[in-house]
């Protein structure tokens, strides 16, 4: 027996726990030699064998709605305070709210009022509502803490509403009534945004809406008004009225719904100096570079809606498809929608101010090197831009490359291309370094280059280059 | 008195049986609800409630009264048909 304990792990021993998961007591993930567990402590295991055994994680799991785990006990030694060890599936890449667009924030609200129907007909609430629950799988929003369920006290309100509003609902109206870049809000206030800030922020017209109404600028006025209360609310909150609430939460989810607008970049293949041709040649020649890497994931920088994401995503690769576009990204979500894609995921990323660590120590939630690297880089009509828009020296933008990517599918486009005269037409030209040696030179400090193209009908070049082992 | 001489007792079971009824949920998790969210979310579960039965019961006097009037539309059509067919013969 003993010889058998001691052949086990011990969950202390060279695991790393999750900086993200010590909020909730009801247990934390870590990872042990490279693999991701999920510690549940005896304060969660009544509800856990409740959401066990009536069915509802069968249910959730097998829909798609909640991320898989299998329970793997035998494996450790564990502690009285262990209940269960779990072995959740993983997801590839962590993206947080504040990098997703509209419908994808939107998307993520109603699989959550999904998730929280089906726990009240299994006769258990959840008991947060957090959009850091939520990761994107296959193209498709997931739940991914197992652990968010809780046993249902008859006539008990939703303790998550707060949370729910706070997630969800104010980075909505928001973006509807207001700006589209103002989901970057979630990124300085990591408990969603404030009620009041949002009610303040929001045009009069929302008064209008009986569901902003209610739930933020009337819901905000409350808050204020109860924060000094000092006694614990007491309310009875029966069941059909909580279904009635769900509900509607539902349909002022479903009906934001943004105007259509035009984009920055929504129109660029239109204005660039690219013939049909050679758009299509530059295209053969990524799939080309691509075919020599054979590269488990791509991160397209700057990918607009996701055109050249494409090439990578149609032949199995995971990609990530980055733009600091709102719309472009939008665009982007809902095509991958239409086709079905499962490959792609777009994302909200300003790569001149990329999303840091932040929360706790800054460690809450990771910063976009962090979360790397990856194995290839496409950084297409891209060098330009922070070169000359944010005046970016080439060693710069090679070094930070560098530790992003094993490999680099880059294109340089010369000061006689019209988008480059574009650039530089309101502005001094103080880019006297910017030009194809200079850029080869600095590059090569941090890679090597593999290959070198001319896409044929244009004078920008494509290169395809691997890191170099400092 | 029997009644006055329990009375005390009574008061007391009858207070607690109230109690009971409107006994107070303490809403505690390792969130914070926020009692302001508490009591938002309640009125507009009433609120939802009660548009849900309004609808509910507009529907159920608008089925019905459409049922008399497609009825009537169609004994009148019915009429209508006979004394078509009558004139023909």
């Amino acid at each position: 027996m003993n010889t058998n304990n001691n052949n086990k792990n011990s969950i202390e021993c060279d695991s790393v726990k999750i900086a993200a998961s010590f909020r909730d007591p009801s247990g934390y993930l870590f990872i042990k030699k490279g693999i991701l567990y999920r510690n549940i402590t005896q304060s969660y295991r009544k509800h856990y064998n409740y959401a066990k055994e009536s069915g509802l994680y069968k249910s959730l799991i097998d829909d798609e709605l909640l991320i898989s785990h299998s329970e793997i006990n035998d494996d450790f030694k564990t502690s009285s305070e262990t209940y269960k060890i779990l072995r959740p599936e993983r997801i590839s890449f962590i993206s947080y709210p504040y990098e997703w667009c509209f419908s994808e924030l939107k998307d993520a609200a109603l699989l959550t009022l999904e998730i929280q129907k089906r726990a009240i007909e299994a006769n258990m609430i959840l008991k947060d509502a957090s959009a850091f629950n939520i990761q994107f799988k296959n193209g498709k929003p997931i739940f991914i803490d197992t652990l968010s369920f809780e046993k249902y006290k008859e006539d008990s309100p939703w303790i998550g509403y707060r949370q729910f509003c706070q997630h969800f609902l104010a980075p909505l109206t928001l973006m509807k009534y207001k700006d589209l870049r103002l989901n970057q809000f979630l990124r300085i206030f990591i408990d969603g945004i404030p009620l009041d800030l949002t009610s303040s922020l929001l045009p009069l017209i929302t008064m209008i809406s009986p569901s902003t109404l209610f739930h933020i600028h009337l819901h905000a006025k409350s808050q204020k008004r109860f924060s000094t209360r000092k006694k614990s609310v007491s309310l009875k909150m029966p069941r059909r009225n909580l279904i009635a609430l769900i509900d509607n939460l539902k349909s002022a989810v479903n009906n934001l719904r943004l105007k259509k607008q035009d984009t920055e970049w929504q129109n660029y293949y239109d204005n660039t100096n690219y013939s049909s041709d050679s758009f299509l040649k530059k295209k053969k020649i990524i799939s080309e570079f691509l075919n020599i890497i054979k590269p488990k994931n791509v991160w397209d920088l700057g990918a607009n809606t996701g055109v050249f994401s494409r090439i990578a995503s149609d032949i199995g690769i995971e990609t990530i498809s980055f733009d600091i576009d709102p719309l472009a990204v939008e665009n982007n979500y809902l095509e991958i929608k239409k086709r079905n894609d499962k490959n792609i995921l777009p994302l909200i990323l300003d790569l001149t101010n990329p999303s840091p660590g932040i929360g706790w120590g800054n460690e809450e939630r990771m910063s976009l090197e962090k979360r790397g690297p990856t194995d290839t880089v496409l950084a297409l009509a891209l060098v330009h831009h922070l070169a000359i828009s944010n005046n970016l020296p080439f060693k710069k933008i090679a070094e930070y490359f560098s530790k992003l990517c094993k490999n680099l599918i880059i294109e340089f486009i010369p000061k006689t291309d019209s988008q480059v005269k574009h650039l530089l037409m309101t502005r001094k030209d103080i880019f006297t370094h910017y030009y194809e040696k200079k850029f080869e030179e600095e590059f090569k400090k941090y890679f090597s280059i593999k290959l070198k193209k001319d896409i044929i009908g244009s004078e920008r070049k494509l290169y395809l280059m691997c890191k170099k082992e400092l | 008195m029997k009644f006055f001489k329990y009375q005390k007792d009574f008061i007391l079971v009858l207070f607690l049986s109230l109690l009971m009824l409107i006994e107070p949920l303490i809403v505690k998790a390792y969130i914070d609800a926020g009692t302001g969210s508490i009591i938002i979310q309640a009125v507009i579960a009433f609120i939802a409630v009660i548009i849900f039965y309004f609808k509910f019961f507009w529907r159920k006097i608008r089925d019905f009264f459409r049922y008399f009037l497609n009825k009537y539309k169609k004994d009148k059509d019915n009429v209508e048909t006979d004394l078509i067919d009558e004139h023909k013969q």
